[in-house]
């Protein structure tokens, strides 16, 4: 099953929590790395239920952040594109990745 | 608004902001005290109360990661001996926590068990091995048969694709053969850590202390044996649990905490002042910023960082507050093996001729 990318989702295996105001962690069993985020990615990141529609999150996050919402939509896609092929997406295959 | 660059750095200053802000990221959670094995030094126990139940036990779950909480380790006693073990442990996954598993690994010897383990997605199964030899390891276990079940079961984890970490506290027993053990973690690809702390038991009985191996052993551990077990690494100055230079001496009550299977709260599992009852309460942070026993142990933790930074060899000390109270009802006491470990540790340092805060070798 492809993802959908206009609701997108988390990885149903990661795990993930904001610090402070500084961002927050994603860890996701099978990768060596913890996914260290800043506050405007792991807000989206907590968004990517598959509940949130793209535009949901942009107002989101042009409402909480200084942003505009053509800059806030195109760096939203390009942050899904990332985790979508770090394998962080569900459906996006790579349930359990060689160790490192 | 992607990613902050990966790589340690980004890592480091992120759980020194957790620290700094009394963030726990961290919860070990000893589910039972039940288990198959007899360590002759284990630390549990047990008061004779009844354990949680099953839903109890969710209820404290559901508690913990509503508070935040990223990494839960399921403990005790044996975690696999819970009759409701998988049950909790989807439970864990099922709430978003990222799950560590401790165990002595003897049940996983058992290919359906690890098939288990392995749909729970655990980001870590942690498995104490005690020796490289059926007899130093099952001198401890007291169980016939334990030794092979447990490499048995790093075998099958290992072909399972798990990630483990195998634990190997350093005894009389296997004081010899770390090298050995070594071997038997490099043939799985696995890291094992070498734990040179024996504590006493959590109601303060310090019989387990007779199995630690005398000073000469420490002395050569840390001064020659620990950079070759270690691929070359120098001993720690600081305890895992607190990054070098931070303001308190370790991370209890700060970065984590641990619930026994009673649903009683602890600032850390070695340091067991009783801060609260999850089931008495309705959220963690009822407790977590107000509680007088949490300021205390924060405070000490900085009193006993202070103690030792007056030390003129204090920067070479792992301190631990929960062995200096059960030992010596002080947490701020400094205990001979603490002494004993910095003191040799620190000739390890001055013998590579590494100068001090850079860790850079001068010569
Ligand atoms: C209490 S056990 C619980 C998990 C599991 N039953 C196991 O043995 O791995 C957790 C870890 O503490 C270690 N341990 C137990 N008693 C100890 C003591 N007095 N001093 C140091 N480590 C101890 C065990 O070897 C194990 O690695
Ligand atoms: S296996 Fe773990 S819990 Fe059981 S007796 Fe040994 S140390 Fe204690």
């Amino acid at each position: 099953m492809s993802p959908r990318i206009d609701y997108p989702q988390r990885h149903p295996d990661s795990s993930f929590r904001p610090i402070g105001d500084e961002g927050g962690l994603v860890v996701l069993p099978g990768k060596a790395e913890v996914k260290v985020l800043n506050p405007a990615a792991i807000t989206i990141f907590g968004l990517l239920d598959g509940a949130h529609s793209l535009d949901q999150i942009v107002d989101k996050v042009t409402g909480d952040f200084d942003v505009s919402r053509e800059t806030a939509m195109a760096d939203l896609r390009s942050f899904i594109g990332e985790l979508a092929s770090q394998g962080m997406l569900a459906g996006g295959g790579a349930e359990r990745q060689e160790q490192t | 608004m992607g990613d902050q660059g990966q790589g340690k750095t980004a890592y480091r200053s992120m759980v020194e902001t957790a620290f700094a802000q009394s963030v726990p990221l961290s919860a070990q959670f000893e589910i039972t005290y039940r288990c198959n094995h007899l360590c002759t030094f284990c630390y549990n126990s047990p008061t004779g109360q009844r354990e949680l139940r099953t839903p109890q036990i969710f209820d404290i779950l559901k508690k913990v990661s509503d508070f935040g909480v990223l990494y839960l380790t399921l403990t005790g006693g044996e975690p696999l001996c819970h009759r409701d073990f998988y049950k909790i442990a989807g439970e864990v996954r099922r709430l978003g926590m990222a799950l560590r598993i401790y165990s002595n690994g003897y049940l996983m010897s058992d290919p359906k068990v690890v098939e288990k383990i392995m749909a729970l997605k655990p980001l870590e199964v942690e498995i104490s091995l005690h020796g490289a030899r059926p007899e130093s390891h099952e001198a401890l276990t007291k169980i016939k048969g334990s030794f092979d079940k447990t490499v048995q079961a790093i075998e099958l984890l290992s072909r399972a694709g798990q990630k483990v970490n195998l634990k190997c506290p350093i005894t009389r027993h296997n004081q010899d053969e770390l090298f050995e053990v070594r071997k038997i973690a490099d043939k799985y690809g696995y890291y094992v850590t070498f734990d040179p702390v024996i504590t006493p038991k959590d109601d303060g009985d310090t019989g387990p202390l007779s199995l630690r191996p005398d000073d000469a052993f420490f002395t050569r551990y840390w001064e020659e044996d620990y950079i070759k077990l270690h691929d070359g690494r120098l001993p720690p100055r600081a305890n895992h649990c607190a990054p070098e230079g931070t303001e308190a001496v370790c991370g209890a009550a700060r970065t984590g905490f641990t619930l026994d299977p009673y649903g009683n709260m602890f600032p850390c599992v070695a340091f067991r002042r009783k801060i609260g009852n999850l089931l008495e309460i309705d959220k963690i942070e009822d407790i977590w910023g107000d509680s007088p026993v949490l300021a205390q142990v924060r405070g000490l933790g900085v009193d006993a960082r202070d103690k030792l930074n007056k030390r003129e060899d204090g920067k070479y000390f792992t301190f631990c507050m929960g062995v200096a109270e059960t030992q010596l009802g002080d947490p701020l006491a400094i205990y001979p093996q603490a002494e004993t470990n910095a003191r040799a540790v620190r000739q390890a340092y001055e013998l590579l001729k590494i100068e001090d805060e850079s860790g850079k070798k001068s010569a």
